[in-house]
């Protein structure tokens, strides 16, 4: 018997139906053949091949003969006595599956905070960086006086020093009280 | 889906919920066809039987784990046949000991409390035609994959994608597995099978039938 060779032509000639002639073998392996069945077999296979299932038939009657193995009659209140004081497993779940598990519900908002704290670290990067730049070009300006181009001279920052200090003592409220006080004694 | 083809998918459903009872269906069910496999497995009635309460007692813990992703008596059936090569090998190792002195003591107790009604017979005395024990002899030379797929694909009506997860091997595979079976069964039991001799046997059980 060729079950799972492939099939060529039919002895009549006709192409073969494989699927078919699969089908039919294994409902004879199964010994359920039925008039039918066997008629199209007989239809399909040449006398050689109908001979060997036949004798295919034949086994396959036989092994659904073999009794059965006896099973003890308290074998189902033992399965049940046994099963009813140990009780089903519980399910372990991985630690990382758990993890995950337990994180997705928070993941929404856990992603968004994160991204809302990225995004407010690159604007005051960005901002710190645009106010050094401009700095530089302020520091760059002041290099770049030369008296020539600009109408200013170095000249100018010779008393800085002084008139930053008669500015400092000028904002300072204590010197004013001491001067209010000295004149309304006068 | 496989839960859709599965008979057993409304009770398994309960056992989940908690309603343990329901299982005492499945293991009636299921019993006879599960010793039969085991049987030819360990060729030892007692064994099987010990190793058939064991696979029930597994499925139901890991029940929870069971996902329909085969029917319930394929996954039963996978669990058993674990075990039972498990047995084996271990029987292999250490030939001398007996699966009894390996289960708990708690087991043990299990097993007194009930007066045990029928207690394995053994098989020459259950297979009354010699042909058929012919036939039991010849099955019992087979591998035990092949031998396997053959009791599954007969008596159990498995199918070829069924018996493939059992074995744990290609769809293909299992085929050509129960082919050659098949085949060897064939030539050994040739003469009984040209003579017609399963004929007479088919007939005179039907006389003791009736």
């Amino acid at each position: 018997m060729k079950l799972l060779e492939p099939v060529g032509l039919l002895n009549n000639g006709t192409a073969m139906n494989k699927t078919e002639l699969n089908k039919l073998k294994e409902l004879a392996f199964k010994g359920l053949l039925d008039e039918k069945s066997k008629a199209r077999l007989s239809q399909l296979l040449n006398s050689e091949e109908l001979a060997q299932i036949e004798q295919d038939i034949a086994l396959s009657k036989l092994l659904q003969k073999l009794p059965s193995y006896p099973v003890s009659s308290n074998f189902t209140a033992r399965v049940m006595e046994t099963i009813q004081t140990k009780g089903p497993e519980v399910v372990n779940i991985p630690f990382l599956r758990l993890l995950w598990q337990n994180l997705t519900g928070k993941l929404v908002p856990v992603s968004l905070l994160i991204v809302s704290i990225a995004i407010g670290y690159i604007s005051y990067n960005e901002a710190r960086k645009t106010k050094l730049a401009g700095s530089i070009i302020e520091l760059e300006r002041v290099a770049m006086l030369d008296g020539k181009n600009s109408g200013f001279s170095v000249e100018v920052f010779k008393d800085f020093d002084v008139i930053q200090k008669m500015n400092l003592a000028g904002s300072s409220s204590m010197v004013d009280l001491e001067l209010l006080t000295a004149l309304k004694n006068q | 889906m496989a839960s859709q083809n599965d008979p057993d998918y409304p009770l398994i459903l309960k056992i989940k919920k908690g309603d343990s009872e329901v299982f005492a269906i499945l293991v009636d069910k299921y019993k006879q066809p599960l010793m039969n496999m085991l049987v030819r497995i360990v060729h030892d009635p007692v064994e099987a039987e010990d190793l058939a309460q064991s696979a029930f007692i597994q499925a139901y813990r890991a029940i929870n784990r069971f996902n329909f992703s085969s029917r319930f008596i394929t996954w039963l059936f996978t669990i058993a046949r674990n075990l039972a090569l498990n047995e084996l090998r271990r029987r292999s190792r250490h030939p001398a000991d007996s699966l009894e002195q390996s289960v708990e003591t708690e087991e043990k107790t299990f097993t007194q409390q009930y007066e045990d009604k029928k207690s394995p017979i053994p098989y020459e005395d259950i297979v009354k035609s010699e042909l058929l024990y012919k036939v039991e002899e010849a099955l019992a030379r087979l591998p035990e994959n092949q031998r396997t797929a053959i009791t599954l694909f007969q008596q159990e009506d498995m199918s070829y994608e069924e018996i493939a997860r059992v074995l744990g091997c290609s769809l293909s595979a299992t085929k050509s597995i129960i082919h050659r079976g098949r085949e060897t069964l064939k030539q050994a039991l040739k003469p009984y099978l040209k003579s017609g001799e399963w004929r007479e046997d088919s007939e005179a059980k039907k006389y003791s039938d009736n």
